[in-house]
């Protein structure tokens, strides 16, 4: 290909790029694991951002027992962590540890990758999970009605085998 | 400077038997005034795509929860790949202001659709990475056809990645920063330019601000970096660059002594202490290192330069704030003389004026902070307006006699 023509070389590589990111994304329907995860209370002024509704769900916290690595890795700010969720009784998945490294697990545990950070509350050090589906996209203007259950729903996630997620479906419990 | 003007006052100097009517002719077919009419014309296709753009971009937004996903990927496909189709035939034919500017909106359109495609689909950034993407066509474009347009594009996808990295993740991306060094820096370097190093300068140094808030850093390190800079414009050969690392360089450290100064004097002393021995030994390698290179250059009689990256502040633990943010003040004092003093030695009038500017302000900054509290307020005033006239005219006049024989003479 010569240099005057490259330019669609350019233009494909980005598109392959666009189709990559769809094509990654719909493949977890047909490879993905489904899982269902509960929100939990939001600041209500953190909610509603104009086109998404912020969400916060019972594993996006973890007490920092759970932390199954060396502390000060923690207090150093930001970093990468896996974690590793199980289904309770309630069919409900909660966290069951978190570690600094990909760990190897049962076939009933699913890894998330997360970004954690130390937190500290007024009656425990908890870790503060952030695993990149806390937004949901909404049309615009109807967020109303999602801010006020926001705190009281059902996520249901589909997980791929190499960690990539998103969210199926909201489930309102009312 | 057009034909036209040229011409009507060309004609006085014919008339002036300053030149002849034949070399008024010579001189005006000298400058063919085509450059300056595509320039303008030049902007008129730029407008007209922008305006384009926005008006698909709204279409599309409010139309967009009505389309289905699948659609939604196909059309900004094909606006993006229709822009740069577009974009190459009218470079082709020679259009170089609008073929360029639907190449930029084609780059635009393609950020834009990572952005769409990820609301989507739900998908939110944890970091700056959708960034260092959007700027990977901007550097091809760049490269191939040097336009300072795409520069301008990629420092600004570039910086302000780094910007929205730092508001939306308090984290610091490394990626966008070897990006922005090796693709911009390297741009300037193989075709330096003033306005593009400039450019570069600025965004580096905001980058490592950004860093050193990220990384939770004693901000006094940004002094250091500030002395980096200006060694830096030491050690470096093209003139480009040495005038701008210099003159950030020293912007930085001229800052900071106006901080510590006014922090100082007003007795706020917290948070003063970078590790000492960490700081001195980086500070102590660097004042070495431009030592060196001033006796290399055999530029040793400005040495007085360096006066202002001194880290006085380490001081505050020998006596107290007060007389260390007085230190500052009479080192930018010392300073601003030295530079009046080696503008009016060289005759050279931009380093004279910014020397006035500076002297100037430094009395001013002085006489505020000293003042103000103990003398009626339109005391204070009358005095620093008349204190403000009087050294102006000193020192303009003094400006004049420098400058009377042989004229300006510029960098």
């Amino acid at each position: 290909m010569n240099n005057k023509r490259r330019w669609i070389l350019v233009a494909a590589l980005q598109v392959l790029f666009l189709l990559f990111i769809a094509g990654s994304y719909y493949s977890i329907d047909y490879l993905g694991k489904e899982i269902k995860i509960k929100t939990t209370p939001v600041d209500p002024r953190d909610i509603l951002y104009g086109d998404y509704v912020t969400l916060r769900f019972d594993i996006s916290t973890a007490p920092l027992s759970k932390w199954k690595g060396d502390i000060g890795l923690l207090d150093r700010g930001q970093r990468v962590a896996y974690v590793v969720l199980e289904e309770n009784k309630e069919g409900y998945h909660v966290v069951q540890e978190v570690y600094p490294e990909k760990p190897d697990v049962t076939s009933d545990q699913i890894v998330l990758k997360a970004k954690t950070e130390k937190f500290w509350s007024e009656t425990n050090d908890t870790i503060r999970l952030i695993y990149g589906f806390e937004r949901y996209y909404i049309q615009e203007n109807t967020g109303k009605e999602l801010e006020q259950q926001a705190s009281d729903m059902d996520v249901i996630l589909s997980v791929a085998p190499w960690g990539a997620h998103k969210i199926i479906e909201l489930q309102t419990n009312k | 400077m057009n034909q036209k003007w040229m011409k009507r006052e060309g004609q006085k100097w014919v008339e002036d038997k300053i030149i002849t009517s034949e070399q008024l002719d010579l001189l005006v077919a000298r400058y063919p005034d085509t450059k300056e009419q595509s320039k303008i014309t030049g902007i008129l296709p730029i407008l007209a795509s922008v305006l384009i753009a926005i008006g698909i971009l709204s279409f599309i937004a409010s139309n967009w929860s009505e389309i289905p996903p699948f659609a939604r990927l196909s059309l900004l496909i094909f606006i993006m790949i229709s822009f740069y189709t577009a974009g190459d035939r009218y470079l082709k034919k020679g259009h170089e202001a609008l073929g360029t500017s639907l190449n930029l909106l084609g780059i635009v359109s393609f950020g834009a659709s990572i952005i769409l495609l990820g609301q989507t689909f739900h998908l939110s950034a944890v970091d700056a990475r959708l960034f260092v993407f959007w700027s990977l066509p901007a550097v091809y474009y760049l490269y191939r056809d040097r336009s300072k347009l795409y520069l301008f594009l990629l420092a600004a996808l570039t910086i302000g990645g780094q910007i929205y990295s730092l508001n939306e993740f308090q984290s610091f991306s490394y990626l966008l920063l070897f990006l922005f060094i090796t693709c911009i820096g390297g741009f300037v370097f193989l075709y330096p330019r003033k306005l593009e190093t400039e450019l570069f300068t600025i965004g580096l140094s905001t980058q490592i601000f950004i860093l050193l808030i990220v990384k939770d850093f004693n901000l006094l390190w940004f002094l250091l970096f500030g002395f980096a800079l200006y060694t830096a414009g030491s050690w470096v050969h093209k003139s480009v660059f040495k005038q701008s690392f210099k003159r950030l360089g020293t912007i930085i450290g001229f800052g900071f002594a106006y901080g510590l100064y006014f922090f100082l004097t007003n007795e706020i002393v917290s948070d003063f202490e970078p590790h000492k021995i960490y700081y001195l030994s980086v500070f102590i390698l660097i004042l070495a290192l431009s030592i060196y290179a001033k006796r290399a250059e055999n530029t040793f009689l400005s040495i007085w330069e360096l006066l202002i990256f001194l880290p006085y502040f380490f001081l505050v633990e020998l006596t107290d704030a007060l007389a260390v943010g007085l230190l500052y003040l009479i080192v930018m004092f010392v300073y601003s003389g030295f530079m009046l003093a080696a503008g009016y030695r060289s005759e050279n009038r931009a380093q004279i004026n910014f020397g006035i500017v500076l002297f100037l302000l430094v009395c001013l900054m002085g006489y505020f902070n000293l003042a103000w509290a103990f003398m009626p307020k339109s005391i204070f005033f009358l005095i620093g307006g008349i204190l403000l006239f009087i050294l102006n005219a000193f020192l303009q006049r003094k400006k004049k006699q420098i400058l009377k024989n042989g004229g300006p003479h510029h960098e």
